[in-house]
């Protein structure tokens, strides 16, 4: 302890400055992939779930994206530039995705990101890429506040300029659900459930408000947290209220044992989540009981519509190891997006840093046909479309029951 | 008062689960003191032990006779991880102060969690496991037809290292053959064998050879034969399994929640009692943990193994006067508390129809609350505790008002109860069986 | 058996005088040349990897560092038997040279394999690098036949004063240096490289005993030590040249070191198990996040921040006392066990208390986001500022605060450790009865230890909200606590250095090896169960905690017992 420590503090100081040596830039000293041709690069970044128990609609994003760059560099869709993409893993946890946002950040190539797919990842990812102008696009987010604020049902405004998305929102998906409970499938006690992030906690917020306008009843609202796996708590205190269906704010991997676990205890009810929800992984985990379970979506069913045809083959014939996904579309449309913006903003830029502002610029003005249909934005950085589609688990698979566009009444 | 009755069997279910698992953390306590963290994991390895066996196996059944295969199948893994676990980290640190068993312990725990989720889905490395226990065995085999003393203290490494090259070399031709050629046709198979038995008692030879000056035994040449042989032939079946059973299973990637398999009679529609919804895996559990006390009683009070165990809980000096091989008892109380820890991963597997890496960090948790509720060292009170924590845990998400109530503070209600044991009632509701080392 | 030899145990490095061979000096000469000719050819083919080692007669780095080796084992030889003779008799340059010779053989091997596995193959490796590989092997036989001798007391070495203090000032000058050049190391093999570069020259200097007498001029010239290593500390920004990548690790770093040296009180001074720590770092920064202006922040109050500073620790050592009062009386393996469930508690309430479970606190799972940047007497640390011409970015602003807090740390934990309290707590962890039966108040004191522990803690945590510009529960579970530990036991508990080097290449090493980033909680469990049963002690261990560990190990005893008693001498 006497002699040796302080000594040592030095010799652990050397070491320390050394180890803090050993970090080498990532990506400061050396700008990436400069081999001295005439072509710059420029990097999209993409921040979503590429591990863990969302890496199914995760990896869907990665590759539609990496699928919409291969394309634009082939047809050599900005000419003197190549397109890069960079993904990054936020393991649907906020703690790594702040981090990844971090790391696209200080990284000088990145021009635009498109990501992620949890409302609650953006919320920590927004604030770090705004400050640095970066653009970025989200095929899946659908929490109303990232667009117009915390206080959107009162007072809408915008809270970071940068910041769009290519789906609708909860602000429409929940009483989507509601009308379609109420009045197609004739329910009107239902209870809510939800895994209190800020995705599954807004779509039942508004979910409740719409079912009760329309007459409806929740008669139980409870809450789980998203690491438990046993749900015998949760459902033995909605079971007694007796629901007619059982709505689920959240996403599937808790959703898919919870119906399983439902429907074995006796509460033998249809289960209806959202988007967080639509994906086979559920019916895996949800087995057999899982047919007349429910879900919405965003957008009309991807292999439907004409536009997605062409999408669909190009991305097989990639032999990506892992399907679309949900999302595919969405993603293909953001990056597509961001792509269109880079034609007009990267044209005479110097390079990547000073193009920002203008990319930002141009996405809020892009206009085209895409995957999903019209992709567009409005002044709060919405998507125009307001298309949503019900699911129903028919034989093991999703069906789809109907489409429809949602008028506001 | 439906209501009551319906969580008091939500919490019997819970109960039990804690209770199977409490054990493993009260008996070990009770004999070496030390809290061994990693338990928890060996529940979680049960229970993706059990999934193991049925992916082999019955892929796609549900029939029920499966599950007592899947119960074997789960306590072979736990047993085997707990097992490898006391000799490899906790021996040599027996006696150590206080925080190196610890540390390990939670080294251990991050391991066990990190391995099954990186490695469950690829399964190359049991060939590299096997490779070792080739070696190993055939060690042995040769051993014990040389009947020669090797575990001299100055020169026990010079008297191994005859067997040791024999079955170590006949291994590494083995690798080598295999890394050019992996098929599995029969002629290859017996080449490999005979080249792998003759190469590696040429070189066991030639290593006694050179250490015939420091060894204080010889070896003689049928025993280092047989050492190679049976290296090599290990090597090989092995090998066969792994082609023939191992890789042609799609493993599904320990990174998510893997769907359990739901045997027959044991998962399904609950049962109405009344008012009352009792799930099959519930029954399942309880009458499982049943089961296993009345044998643990058995067990510790009628068998030799059982009357040691308690003799070394009380006073390991004098039950090593006595004759009582001590280490010998603490890993059959490693093994005791794996076997239990097994069945209760799948119970957990058969009750939340998915299992993840995760899953045993709470739990384990819990259980030690258990214990430390029951009584640390007394295995009635892991039982004892374990239900009771259970209920409570049950009856605190439904009976305590306002926003601190239902299930998302269901986790900390064990914690509280831990505090407030330690703080009123440290030797719990049973009283305590722990060595004084005053 | 009656030929069978004893087996003799020759392995010891014994310093005891032994005869060389006399071949081996003119071998090392041989050795050291080929080195430094080899250096300067090229060594790889391709010149786009590993900072381009591929032109004849200039050097990349990774070849100047492999000359500098040689150079130090040209000095040793000279000392050996040559013009520097003199200091051959203070230093050891058989030990050394034998570390420098084995080390610069790795290092070499090592670039060979690198060199093909970033180019695609052996073929790519230029006769430069095979020679130098020769080299480096005759220098490590030569050494291995040199003659072992007999010592002067290292602790007799005296230089001029002016002299002793200007080596300890060039030492964190070397440090620095090599820090800023450690800097432009783009890719993984280089850094491995580095670290094979660094270990090879310190057990070097070790071996020499040349650090011994470092060790002895430090505890001669304290203050000059301790301000040189700070300066080195704060200059480190002005190296970076304007980036701010690296920064923001170090601020992590910084942030991890001051929370470990609070867990330091509490587990190596004080003895207490507190598997929970990381609770009271959360405390910290969940009151700095809900006292701020983030759109999200939960409370309408929004005080300056030296006083947000003064209640997140406030709380935070409330919150210890609270965890303290009750759990104290438990002994250690209970205490771990508890404040675990403490450490769960807290963060199942921070994942709960968001309206739906209790009050709208702290936003539930969510966390609270968007933190704005601090602003200290119109200073914003948001904004770059230019300082003599270098740009300083957000970071680096952090990064000098940060400074300042773990250097509070370090001292508050150096007096503690010198003083009554600090005794007290060494008596209840050796032996609480004996210290309660000495009169020690054992409650109050265990007490103390948890709430100073928990103060630097909540501290830390209150800058890295703002640091980080969000908190959420995520970032306060169990495994965390888990790396604290470790990073205390890795580096040394009790100690200043010990620690803070545990916590460093803890931090520092997952963000570096990013290729090994899938793996690396694997190998964090590996390294765990490795330490603790090879060395327990730690990297930077006290002689008296070695003893603990290696109780019968008779020469240890002897030397700490010596060591104790020259220490009393000299006061």
């Amino acid at each position: 302890m006497h002699q040796r420590s302080v000594v040592r503090v030095g010799a652990s100081l050397i070491v320390a400055s050394l180890a803090l040596t050993a970090c080498g830039s990532r990506s400061g000293n050396d700008s990436g992939g400069n081999s001295g041709g005439s072509t710059k690069t420029a990097k999209i970044g993409v921040i979503a779930p590429l591990s863990g128990d969302l890496s199914a609609l995760g990896l869907g994003i990665q590759h539609s994206v990496e699928l919409a760059v291969k394309q634009a560099n082939d047809s050599n869709a900005i000419p003197g530039w190549k397109l890069e993409v960079d993904a990054k893993d936020d393991e649907a946890k906020t703690e790594p995705g702040k981090n990844a946002a971090t790391a696209l950040a200080s990284d000088k190539d990145v021009i635009g990101v498109v990501g992620t797919l949890n409302t609650s990842v953006s919320q920590q990812v927004q604030p770090v890429l705004a400050p640095k102008n970066i653009v970025q696009v989200s095929p899946a987010n659908t929490g109303p506040g990232l667009t117009q604020g915390a206080k959107w049902q009162t007072d809408p405004k915008r809270p970071y300029p940068t910041y769009f998305r290519t789906c609708t929102t909860d602000a429409v998906q929940g009483p989507f659900a509601a009308r379609y409970l109420y009045e197609t499938a004739k329910i009107t006690k239902v209870a809510t459930i939800h895994d209190k992030k800020a995705y599954g906690q807004g779509l039942v917020g508004t979910f409740t408000e719409e079912f009760k306008k329309l007459g409806g009843q929740v008669v139980s609202a409870q809450t789980i947290n998203p690491d438990d796996s046993n749900y015998q708590a949760v459902i033995s205190a909605v079971k007694p209220s007796n629901p007619q269906a059982v709505y689920y704010g959240g996403e599937y991997p808790n959703a898919g044992p919870l119906s399983q676990q439902m429907k074995a205890a006796g509460l033998n009810v249809p289960l209806m989540g959202g988007d967080g929800i639509f994906d086979p992984k559920y019916i895996t985990l949800a087995g057999k009981t899982s047919d007349g379970d429910l879900a919405t979506s965003v957008g009309a069913p991807v292999d439907s519509l004409e536009s997605a045809k062409k999408f669909v083959s190009d991305y097989n014939a990639q032999n990506y190891k892992e399907p679309y996904a949900a999302y595919g579309g969405y993603s293909y449309d953001a990056a597509n997006a961001i792509i269109n913006a880079l034609k007009t903003s990267l044209k005479d830029a110097k390079d990547v840093e000073s193009a920002r502002q203008a990319t930002v610029d141009a996405v809020g003005k892009v206009s085209f046909d895409g995957v999903t249909g019209k992709v567009a934005f409005d002044q709060y950085g919405d998507t125009t479309s307001k298309v949503l589609t019900v699911y129903k688990v028919a034989g093991g698979k999703w069906a789809t029951v109907e489409t429809k566009d949602f008028e506001s009444k | 008062m439906d209501q009551f009755l319906q969580q008091l069997v939500n919490g019997l279910t819970l109960g039990s689960l804690y209770a199977l698992i409490a054990v493993g953390y009260t008996v070990v306590y009770g004999i070496v003191q030390l809290i061994n963290f990693a338990h928890g994991e060996v529940f979680m390895i049960g229970a993706f032990g059990a999934l193991t066996t049925y992916l082999l196996f019955f892929n796609g059944k549900t029939s029920v006779w499966i599950l007592p295969v899947m119960i074997v199948g789960a306590m072979i893994a736990s047993v085997g991880t707990a097992v490898a676990m006391e000799r490899v980290a906790y021996r040599p640190l027996r006696n150590a102060p206080r925080l190196a068993p610890l540390i390990t312990a939670i080294g251990i725990s991050v391991f066990l969690q990190e391995f099954v989720r990186l490695f469950y889905d690829q399964p190359q490395w049991t060939v590299v496991v096997l490779t070792g226990l080739a070696i190993g065995v055939g060690y042995l085999i040769g051993g014990r037809v040389a009947k020669i003393d090797l575990s001299h203290p100055v020169s026990k490494w010079f008297d191994r290292a005859p067997l040791l090259g024999a079955a170590g070399s006949a291994v590494a031709v083995w690798v080598v053959v295999r890394l050019v050629n992996p098929d599995l046709n029969a002629l290859l198979i017996v080449g490999v064998v005979v080249l792998g038995a003759l190469v590696g008692t040429a070189i066991g030879w030639l290593a006694g050879a050179a250490v015939r000056r420091r060894a204080r035994s010889q070896t003689p040449v049928p025993a280092i034969a047989a050492a190679a042989a049976g290296a090599v032939v290990i090597a090989e079946v092995s090998w066969v399994l792994y082609e023939k059973l191992i890789s042609n299973v799609d493993w599904p990637s320990a990174k998510l929640r893997i769907p359990f398999p739901q045997i027959d009679v044991v998962t399904g529609t609950a049962l109405q009692v009344g008012g009352v919804t009792i799930q099959r895996s519930a029954i399942f559990t309880i009458g499982a943990l049943a089961v296993c006390s009345v044998l643990l009683w058995f067990f510790v009070n009628r068998t030799r193994m059982g009357r040691g165990m308690q003799a070394v809980s009380q006073d390991p000096d004098t039950a090593r006067l006595m004759g009582i091989n001590v280490d010998r008892i603490i890993v059959v109380a490693f093994a005791l508390g794996a076997v239990l820890a097994a069945i209760a991963g799948v119970s957990q597997g058969l009750q939340n129809t998915n299992i993840e890496f995760r899953m045993g960090f709470l739990a384990g948790l819990k259980a030690f609350t258990a214990a430390v509720l029951g009584g640390i060292g007394n295995i009635f009170g892991a039982v004892v505790g374990g239900l009771v924590l259970g209920v409570i845990e049950a009856m605190a998400t439904q009976y305590i008002p306002g926003q601190f109530g239902g299930s998302t503070w269901k986790d900390v209600w064990a914690f509280v109860i831990l505090i407030l044991v330690l703080v009123f009632r440290p030797q719990g509701l049973l009283g305590a069986r722990v060595v004084d080392r005053a | 058996m009656t030929d069978v030899e004893t087996p003799v145990d020759d392995v010891a490095e014994a310093p005891v005088a032994k005869p060389g061979k006399p071949i081996a000096w003119p071998l090392g000469l041989v050795g050291v040349a080929l080195v430094i000719v080899g250096s300067f050819l090229s060594w790889s083919y391709d010149g786009s990897i590993l900072n381009d080692l591929s032109i004849n007669f200039y050097p990349g780095g990774l070849q100047i560092l492999a000359i500098i080796v040689a150079v130090l084992s040209l000095v040793l030889l000279l000392a050996e038997r040559g013009p520097l003779t003199k200091l051959g008799t203070w230093l050891d340059a058989t030990l050394g040279l034998r570390a420098f010779g084995v080390g610069l053989t790795l290092y070499m091997a090592l670039v060979i394999v690198a060199i093909s596995v970033e180019s695609d193959g052996l073929i790519n490796v230029n006769p430069g690098a095979y020679v130098t590989l020769v080299g480096a092997a005759l220098i490590a036989v030569s050494a291995y036949l040199l003659p072992l001798h007999q010592l002067r007391d290292m602790s007799h070495a005296r230089l001029p004063d002016w002299l002793e203090i200007f080596l300890i000032s060039a030492m964190m000058a070397v440090v620095l240096f090599l820090a800023a050049y450690a800097l432009g190391l783009g890719d993984a093999w280089s850094f491995i490289l580095c670290l094979v570069f660094v270990a090879t020259g310190a057990t070097g200097l070790f071996r020499t005993g040349a650090m011994t007498f470092m060790s002895h001029a430090g505890q001669r010239h304290r203050k000059v030590l301790t301000l040189a290593a700070f300066a080195a500390a704060f200059l480190f920004p002005f190296t970076q040249n304007g980036s701010d990548a690296n920064m923001s690790i170090a601020g992590s770093v910084l942030v991890f070191s001051a929370t470990a040296m609070g867990l330091n009180i509490v587990v190596g001074l004080a003895g207490l198990l507190d598997l929970g720590y990381i609770a009271f770092l959360g405390s910290g920064a969940y009151v700095a996040a809900t006292l701020s202006t983030s759109a999200f922040a939960t409370i309408n109050w929004k005080p300056p921040f030296l006083l947000v500073m003064l209640i997140g620790a406030g709380v935070a050592a409330l919150l210890g006392l609270i965890i303290g009062s009750p759990t104290l009386r438990v002994s250690g393996d209970y205490l771990a066990i508890v404040t675990l469930g403490f450490g769960e508690i807290f963060r199942f309430s921070m994942f709960n208390l968001d309206g739906n479970n209790g009050p709208n606190l702290t936003n539930g799972p969510n966390g609270i986001p968007g933190i704005p940047d601090l602003e200290l007497f119109g200073f914003n640390f948001g904004d770059a500022h230019t300082v003599a011409g270098i740009e300083l970015g957000r970071f680096s602003n952090y990064y000098f605060l940060l400074l300042l807090l773990l250097g509070f740390v370090i001292l508050t934990f150096a007096r503690l450790n010198n003083s009554r309290i600090g005794r007290g707590w060494v008596a209840i962890r050796e032996d609480e009865k004996a210290a309660e039966a000495m009169g020690v108040n054992v409650f109050g004191l265990k007490l103390l230890a948890f709430a100073v522990g928990a103060f630097l803690a909540g501290l830390a945590g209150t800058i890295k909200a703002h640091q980080d510009g969000a908190v959420s529960p995520d970032q306060f579970i169990f495994l965390e606590s888990a790396f604290l530990l470790a990073a205390i036991v890795l580096g040394g508990m009790g100690t200043i250095a010990g620690v803070l080097l545990g916590a460093t290449i803890l931090k520092l090493l997952p963000e570096k090896l990013r290729f090994f980033s899938e793996y690396r909680l694997f190998l964090f469990g590996i390294l765990l169960v490795l330490m603790m049963r090879f060395r327990p002690e730690g990297l930077v261990a006290s002689k008296r905690r070695q003893l603990e560990f290696h109780e019968e190990d008779e020469a240890l005893a002897v030397e700490v017992e010596e060591e104790r008693l020259a220490v009393e001498e000299a006061k």
